[in-house]
């Protein structure tokens, strides 16, 4: 934690809707200048969290504060947050300009500095000549800015973002990430941005929290999440993921050893946590940390170059025959079913082109997979 | 040959279909319309029926035509006309904006409740259309008497000690037509209403409006179509009112309608009651044409 306080401080929030609780009782705070993503699927109440700090919803109990001072029973026209909606909420009856103006014609600033600064907005998210168009003569993009402008114009401390691409097609929405993550670095505004799109959170996010029936699962940086999860949950929602159960057979320093009984294999993992023998845990491994290579049955021998590195004999080394294949150019996925019947997902590069259409891989090779202790992750179950 | 027949009306379907209405009303229309307008221009006889006939068939090959503005002059000429007009008009307004102050809250409250009360209050709204009209007005002369339900009430808590006089004054009117119109203001608007995305609200007052602010600068503007229809068809029919001035107004309140039955029965004036009726035809067209604008312009955006 920084040594400034907090902009934002939640504590203790609960929302009850009849007998559902859509949020459980959580405890958050978030810094001036993050870009905070909250990702979960339907219904784990990130939404009602986000308007709930809009004002929109009042906690059944908790406290939210902004720049230390209690939000609870502040109006939502007097909280310093703005909200972008994932309808985006344009007023359809109003043209673009004085859909921009309209929050500042209620703080009651002049015409003419009103003009400035909405041409100002406009032309920042490069609609100026668009300004007399209804909103309905917009492109979806098109529309997706003037939410954004009608916001930014009040220079909230925090914006608040519904599913900011969620309306928008896949091509529109890599380019307007990038363009969110500039514009929030350039104005340093505070973000905080509700999504169900995974990959959408990692691009975006400086932390990001999963949630899961109205509670946090875990919070923390794009790469925490991703490498270090702390539950099943986690792991799963994140990207694909190997999953092996198991329990603990011996330990060494932080190696542990654990037997897997469906498929009778041992596999070795590093873990610092507090874990002792007979404790049945589940071992994950992110299919691109898996090492496939081509295995010469006759000699026996790896002819791979990444030999080096991995030829511990602690190493996790399975023989295993392709059963699927799928190529996506960059990268292919495989799924390698081992001698002792485990399927791992694995990931490989695509290093060189293939221009005969034949692959150094294919359905029914003999290939050895392998992955290095330390690239495993231990979670108790 | 049947081929081509059945052809043609593959490929004239839509315009056969469109033409049904439209002559329905050309013919129950405009054609009451045009008798009217000519009776409007006759003269007034002791005969039956009891007006000069336009076209006199003489000896020469031409009719001789007879037609005479005098029946117009008249009801210019004689104020009782004029304030009648005026007087119908004023009450039919103060109606429509009563109806609208009442309507519109109703309407919202109707919108905003969650599934099975919405479909109650609206079976609600639209319940006296399954009684007659006369019965309900005739509830209303019980309700409005100087023996009726209110009087009874106000002298037995001792706020009176003599009945007031309720019915037959403007003010039983006003109840009337408020009562009678109510519906067709509410309909409207509520359609209007259920198709606003209440999110806007939520924008709104997220940018920093506070809840009247929203109202008056986003709720009314994207339900004006519906106020406007709502209005109209308040209004409309208002005016042109006979049964209610006449059963709850009694002999105390002009209203048109009350005029062109009276010069109708009584004084079986045919050509000055279709004079009135005309006039008032050309006084309400024009709120029908803004109506019309209104629409279409709707229509378009």
């Amino acid at each position: 934690m920084s040594e400034t306080s907090p902009l934002i401080s939640i504590r203790g929030i609960t929302k009850s809707f009849g007998n559902f609780i859509a949020v459980d009782n959580i405890d958050l705070d978030i810094n001036e200048g993050e870009l905070f993503v909250l990702l979960g699927g339907s219904g784990c109440g990130k939404t009602t969290l986000l308007r709930m700090l809009a004002g929109f919803e009042k906690p059944t109990s908790g406290t939210i504060s902004i720049e230390g001072s209690d939000m609870t029973g502040v109006e939502p026209y007097a909280r310093p947050v703005n909200m972008m909606f994932q309808s985006y909420a344009l007023f359809p009856h109003m043209s673009v300009e004085r859909n921009v103006g309209y929050g500042l014609k209620r703080e009651g600033v002049a015409r003419a500095e009103r003009k400035k600064r909405v041409d100002e907005m406009l032309e920042m998210v490069e609609l100026e000549q668009f300004s007399k168009r209804k909103p309905h003569q917009l492109s979806g993009g098109q529309r997706q800015r003037v939410a954004l402008a009608r916001c930014l114009i009040k220079r909230p401390k925090v914006l608040l973002l519904d599913e900011p691409l969620g309306a928008l097609d896949k091509r529109l929405r890599e380019q307007t990430q990038f363009e969110l993550m500039k514009l929030q670095d350039r104005l340093g505004t505070t973000f905080v941005v509700v999504t169900h799109d995974q990959e959408e959170a990692m691009t975006l996010a400086t932390r990001i929290a999963v949630m899961d029936q109205g509670k946090f699962v875990q919070v923390g940086t794009p790469a925490e999440i991703y490498e270090m999860p702390q539950s099943r949950f986690v792991a799963d929602f994140i990207g694909s993921i190997n999953m092996i159960d198991g329990v603990v057979k011996s330990i060494s320093g932080n190696t542990l050893t654990i037997h897997a009984e469906s498929d009778d294999a041992n596999y070795t993992v590093e873990s610092n946590d507090q874990i002792e023998i007979g404790d049945q845990v589940s071992l994950a491994i992110r299919p691109e940390k898996i090492h496939v290579d081509a295995y010469d049955a006759d000699n026996n021998s790896n002819p791979s170059e990444q030999k080096s590195d991995n030829t511990d004999k602690t190493d996790n080394r399975f023989i295993g025959t392709i059963s699927e294949m799928a190529y996506l150019g960059g990268t292919s996925t495989l799924r390698v079913t081992t001698r002792g019947g485990r399927v791992f997902q694995v990931t490989s590069t695509n290093r060189k082109r293939h221009l005969t259409g034949k692959h150094d891989l294919d359905w029914d090779d003999q290939v050895e997979i392998s992955f290095s202790p330390s690239n495993a992750i231990v979670l108790k179950s | 040959m049947s081929h081509r027949i059945s052809d043609w009306l593959q490929s004239h379907w839509k315009e056969i279909l469109l033409w049904v209405p439209f002559a329905w009303l050309l013919f129950f229309f405009l054609t009451p319309f045009f008798i009217v307008i000519k009776i409007s221009i006759a003269e007034p006889l002791i005969a039956s029926p009891p007006f000069s006939a336009l076209l006199e068939w003489g000896d020469g090959l031409l009719p001789g035509v007879s037609a005479t503005i005098d029946n117009y002059a008249y009801l210019w000429e004689d104020p009782l006309y004029v304030k009648t007009y005026f007087n119908s008009l004023q009450i039919a307004s103060v109606c429509t904006v009563f109806c609208l102050l009442i309507g519109y809250p109703m309407a919202y409250g109707i919108v905003r409740a969650n599934g099975n009360w919405k479909l109650i209050l609206l079976l609600l709204v639209m319940l006296p259309f399954w009684s007659s009209f006369l019965l309900r007005v005739y509830a209303w002369m019980g309700i409005l008497a100087d023996q009726g339900t209110i009087n009874d009430v106000l002298l037995w808590l001792g706020l009176i000690d003599k009945p007031v006089r309720l019915l037959y004054t403007e003010f039983a009117v006003y109840v009337g037509i408020v009562y009678t119109y109510l519906p067709f203001m509410i309909l409207p608007l509520y359609a209007n209403l259920e198709k606003l995305d209440f999110s806007l609200n939520d924008a709104a007052a997220d940018l920093g409006a506070r809840p009247t602010t929203t109202f008056f600068t986003v709720t009314v503007p994207l339900t004006w179509p519906g106020i406007v229809a709502g209005c109209l068809l308040v209004f409309i029919p208002a005016t042109g009112e006979f049964v209610i001035p006449d059963l709850l107004g009694g002999g105390n309140v002009l209203m048109i309608g009350r005029v062109l039955s009276s010069e109708f029965n009584a004084n079986r004036d045919w050509p000055v009651a279709s004079a009135v009726a005309v006039v008032l035809l050309i006084v309400l067209v024009v709120p029908m044409m803004l109506y019309h604008r209104v629409q279409a312009h709707e229509s378009n955006s």
